[in-house]
């Protein structure tokens, strides 16, 4: 009998141990950067970084500006970040300020997760530091403004001096030069029948859509219309996909283009297998350390239309359930006056875009961000719709390898494209 | 074989903790699905929650280009890893059950794939087939198999299988060692008397080992097909699905459409579509290995 | 004559495997020990020109990694506790009783496997953030138990049936009760399967990647999420990563080195008479 006591008091004691763990440590570490500090205000930053430590240290002067309000930082990896956004949204529990693509700010919106900051804008007498296009594209067509533009890299175009050299070919200015150095760049060095070097380092996979963008609608398409219907399906639209797609076809990039991401264009280039990229500063150490002085950078070629320069901005959004908002706003103006904003830029390799710095001598006299900026008034950003996401995410990575592979044509291509787009 | 048929507390005590924390964690996050399934549900877009009912469901068949793309490659996927796995690891684990020099040695290394994280599986195989770089493709350049580079994860013939050559490569491990553990409870007695009677070596094992292990080969093959099924690392690293369809499995698609595109109703109906397709599947799988040691009772 | 063959097939099959089991790490292993313009250069070199130990001293000094491999070693341990143990009653159940719905819950633990976890993420973030235990090692010892019980609790009802109940039967006889039998006769017979059993909850949890993604943070991240995050936005830190993966399955691979003895050693010597 007493046996069987032991018996129910281990199974409970097990049961017990199972379930009341969570329960007992809960006291010991929610959250307590709200009341900690001597009732100073405290604001909770997400944000992600490519260099670590680049935010902390450009951001290390607040505490002696604002001592009232602490400052924390939290740095999430990349490729957690969106998911966690999202969770965390989902459940009310966002930091007072939070680093975005543009293209997310559909979800929080419609999540209720995202305070409007006009007002704070119109307030705010540092205003004309920053271009009226960064405002714009924080608007992004929508009745108000959610965003603070934050940061920027726009794609332009490096190319192998030598390989251009060797050929005798001056670096492209329109697209006609563009697919004629592609094809002439192509060559097979060790005589075995199969190219070695490639013209161009093609990207098939997720984020592509940058580069395919910057090449095929400069022939004077956009993907809305002043009225935000889609614009994206044209004739002319085909023909421009039609050569795009051609370069894969003509094999001018390397075959493994279709499913090639971020990371294999960037090393087919610095390796010597292509010789034209199309990324942006970020990239730019890296291939210096691998190329030396073997590499230039040109703006995107002009197309029928002039140039479609798209850009990679990102922007702060401040948590609509933040309990310190004015204190979310200062740090917003903080991140965008001179100073933190040109550590930034250094430290993360970001195009600097707030006034008194893009005068400064030191990105105007870096050859990679010279090029960055000498269009940045004409820089375009991508439609920010709730169907983006996707579109950007699944619908266009593959449709764009099935046209390479050969499965549709390029007419269908740009018609699944369109329709995606509209919703439909 | 006689067992204690009893109504008493003992076995509800004995499974309480597994079932609570069980359905604890994971009840309701899966009666929340199922319920999104029938709701047009996209994160993008919440002021237009609405009731659809089976909409999403006949949309997926009907109009969703990717559906059957993805319901094919799931098939290929799911059963010829889980084949090739079962083959090889029957084979690899009576290698190991024989005794030769450094079997310790031996037995531990072969672990190896199992205890490797599915990320730096799939970083792994990419760069060993990398088209521009990699190493099979120098190999068999050298062995004058193929002339210039080989674009493996780029070409719809290739892609998949490529992947499904790094999901058995992880999943042999794993089965051989559930098999050795296996043959360990096999009673040597048995194999003593049937020398006895002068059974040969191949009558012994289709005889007694394979009896003998049925009943793990039964759980760990259907733990491979759902485990295959939902892996979405490996294919999500290494292609995305791509290029355009031809790695796209029904796992991957669902996490493309609820975790990327934040369509969670429609995201939770393909994961259920799913879900049912492979109840199906181990249902009749389990009907069929009933006599053979399985542990569903009549 | 045919002997010799057998163990002439024997050996080229076991060289057979060892060769495909090691080959990925062999070239993962020379990779780390090259120079990043190496990897991708368009020479092709089996071994590295010029071999560096560069990478291993970047992973040691300048990031978490080691600190990241602790923090898996004990999720992962404290997660084989508790699965361990609330499996081998669940399958301790399930072998020595019939009852209704017996069947119907060995179908309910497996078919909770099927709803892929990217659909748990959200209502689990929400669950865990509520608990307040988000961003604790807790929450993963939570998630890998759940994730880990069901199988396992297959697995050792699958092992306990081939346990004789007439051993059991003979205690029970001799006066030992219900916990007796169970840890005292049961429980000494299956150690090899207990051993498989909680294997595999190490390994599940140690590899689990799509929770530890979601549910840490800098305190408590784990090592596969550390190994992931060598791939930031614009970047692949190849020498970090391929140093990083050669590191990581060492101490499992001695774990089990240790283990594979007990693992093998075999019932047969255990007194079970058939």
């Amino acid at each position: 009998m007493f046996m069987k006591k032991r018996m129910r008091k281990m199974v409970s004691l097990t049961l017990a141990m199972c379930m009341t763990v969570p329960f007992l440590t809960a006291c010991g570490s929610g959250k307590e950067s709200k009341e900690e500090g001597n009732g100073k205000d405290t604001i909770t930053v997400w944000y992600w970084e490519d260099n670590e430590g680049s935010y902390e240290e450009a951001y290390s002067t607040w505490s002696e500006k604002y001592p009232d309000v602490n400052l924390e930082l939290e740095s999430i990896p990349w490729n957690s970040y969106h998911d966690r956004l999202v969770a965390a949204a989902a459940s009310g529990d966002l930091p007072d300020v939070y680093k975005i693509q543009p293209t997310w700010t559909p979800e929080l919106v419609s999540m209720g997760a995202i305070e409007p900051l006009d007002e704070y804008i119109d307030a705010w007498e540092g205003r004309d530091t920053i271009p009226e296009s960064m405002w714009n594209s924080a608007k992004a067509d929508q009745d108000q403004t959610y965003s603070w533009p934050h940061s920027l890299v726009v794609l332009y175009l490096y190319c192998r001096k030598s390989y251009f050299e060797d050929a005798g070919l001056e670096y492209p200015k329109t697209m006609d030069e563009f697919y004629e150095a592609c094809e002439k760049l192509t060559k097979d060095t060790d005589g075995d029948g199969a190219a070695d070097t490639y013209g161009f380092s093609m990207r098939g996979a997720r984020g592509g859509h940058f580069m395919w963008a910057g090449l095929t609608m400069n022939a004077g398409v956009d993907f809305l219309d002043d009225g935000g219907k889609t614009a994206l399906n044209t004739d002319k639209m085909t023909e421009a996909n039609q050569k795009y797609l051609d370069i894969y076809k003509n094999g001018w990039a390397p075959k493994t283009a279709p499913t090639d991401g971020m990371t294999e264009i960037v090393q087919n280039f610095e390796s010597g297998v292509t010789a034209m990229l199309i990324h942006h500063l970020n990239s730019a150490q890296g291939i210096v350390d691998v190329l030396g002085d073997d590499v230039d950078v040109v703006p995107l070629p002009e197309g029928a239309s002039g140039r479609y320069l798209p850009s990679e901005p990102c922007f702060w959004a401040v948590s609509s359930k933040s309990e310190s908002k004015d204190a979310a706003v200062d740090f917003l103006k903080y991140s965008t006056e001179e100073e933190p904003h040109k550590a930034l830029c250094k430290n993360a390799g970001l195009v600097p875009f707030v006034s008194p710095v893009t005068d400064d001598p030191e990105f105007t006299e870096n050859k990679f961000c010279a090029a960055s900026m000498e269009y940045l008034d004409d820089v375009k950003t991508f439609p920010v719709c709730d169907t983006w996401g996707e579109w950007s995410e699944t619908v266009w990575p593959q449709t764009m390898q099935r046209a390479l592979l050969g499965e549709i044509t390029s007419g269908d291509m740009i018609e699944t494209l369109a329709d995606n787009l509209a919703g439909e | 074989m006689q067992r204690k048929k009893s109504k008493n507390w003992q076995p509800v005590i004995l499974l309480a903790p597994a079932i609570i924390i069980v359905i604890l964690i994971i009840g309701y996050p899966v009666g929340r699905a199922i319920g999104l399934s029938l709701f047009q549900y996209d994160m993008t877009n919440l002021q237009n929650v609405k009731f659809v009912g089976i909409q999403n469901y006949v949309d997926l068949f009907t109009k969703d280009e990717a559906f059957w793309p993805a319901f094919k490659n799931t098939i290929v996927w799911v059963l010829v890893t889980v084949a090739s796995q079962l083959l090889l690891s029957l084979l690899l684990a009576n290698i190991l059950n024989k005794k030769f020099f450094l079997r310790g040695v031996v037995r531990s290394i072969v672990l190896i794939p199992w205890v490797t994280p599915c990320v730096l599986i799939s970083l792994m195989w990419a760069w060993i087939f990398n088209g521009n770089y990699g190493v099979v493709n120098e190999i068999l350049n050298r062995l004058h198999l193929i002339t210039g580079d080989a674009a493996w994860l780029a070409q719809p013939q290739t892609a998949l299988w490529v992947q499904i050559l790094a999901m058995i490569w992880q999943g042999v491990p794993f089965f051989t060692i559930m098999i050795l553990a296996a043959m360990q409870s096999i009673p040597a007695e048995l194999y003593e008397s049937a020398s006895v009677d002068g059974a040969s070596s191949v009558r012994k094992y289709f005889h007694i080992t394979i009896p003998g292990i049925a009943s793990t080969l039964v759980s760990t093959v259907m733990i491979r097909l759902i485990w295959v099924f939902n892996n979405v690392d490996i294919i999500y690293t290494m292609t995305g699905g791509g290029p355009g369809y031809s790695s796209l499995t029904l796992s991957v698609y669902t996490y493309q459409q609820a975790q990327k595109s934040m369509r969670f109703g429609y995201g939770s109906a393909a994961a259920i579509t799913g879900a049912v397709f492979m109840t199906g599947v181990i249902f009749i799988y389990l009907r069929l290995t009933r006599e053979k040691g399985g542990m569903i009772t009549k | 004559m045919k002997e010799k063959k057998g163990i002439f097939t024997f050996y080229i099959l076991t060289v057979f495997f060892l060769v495909i089991v090691l080959f990925p790490f062999l070239w993962t292993f020379l990779t780390s020990l090259k120079e990043e313009t190496e990897m991708f250069s368009q020479d092709f070199h089996f071994l590295p020109l010029v071999p560096t130990l560069e990478s291993y001293r970047e992973l040691f000094q300048k990031t978490d990694f080691l600190f990241n491999m602790w923090n898996s070693l004990v999720v992962s341990a404290v997660t084989v506790v508790i699965a361990g143990v609330v499996s081998f009653m669940g399958g301790y159940a399930l072998s020595r009783y019939r009852f209704r719905l017996r069947n119907t819950l060995l179908y309910f633990f497996l078919l909770l496997y099927l709803v892929p976890n990217t659909l748990l993420l959200i209502p689990l973030y929400t669950v865990f953030n509520k608990m307040g235990i988000l961003y604790t090692p807790l929450c993963l010892i939570v998630a890998y138990s759940t994730y880990s019980i069901p199988y396992s609790v297959w697995l050792t009802t699958g092992f306990i049936n081939q346990v004789p109940y007439e051993l059991e039967e003979a205690a029970a006889l001799d006066g030992c009760n219900l916990s007796q039998r169970m840890f005292k006769i049961v429980l000494p017979l299956l150690k090899p399967a207990m051993i498989a059993s909680c294997s595999f909850i190490f390994i599940t949890s140690w590899n689990e990647y799509t929770y530890a993604n979601m549910f840490t943070n800098a305190e408590s991240r784990t090592v596969t999420v550390a190994l992931s995050n060598f791939m930031t936005q614009y970047n692949i830190r190849w020498d970090l990563i391929s140093a990083g993966g050669i590191i990581v399955v060492i101490p499992v691979i001695i774990m089990f080195a240790v283990v594979q003895k007990d693992l093998i050693a075999g019932m047969t010597a255990g007194g079970v008479k058939g």
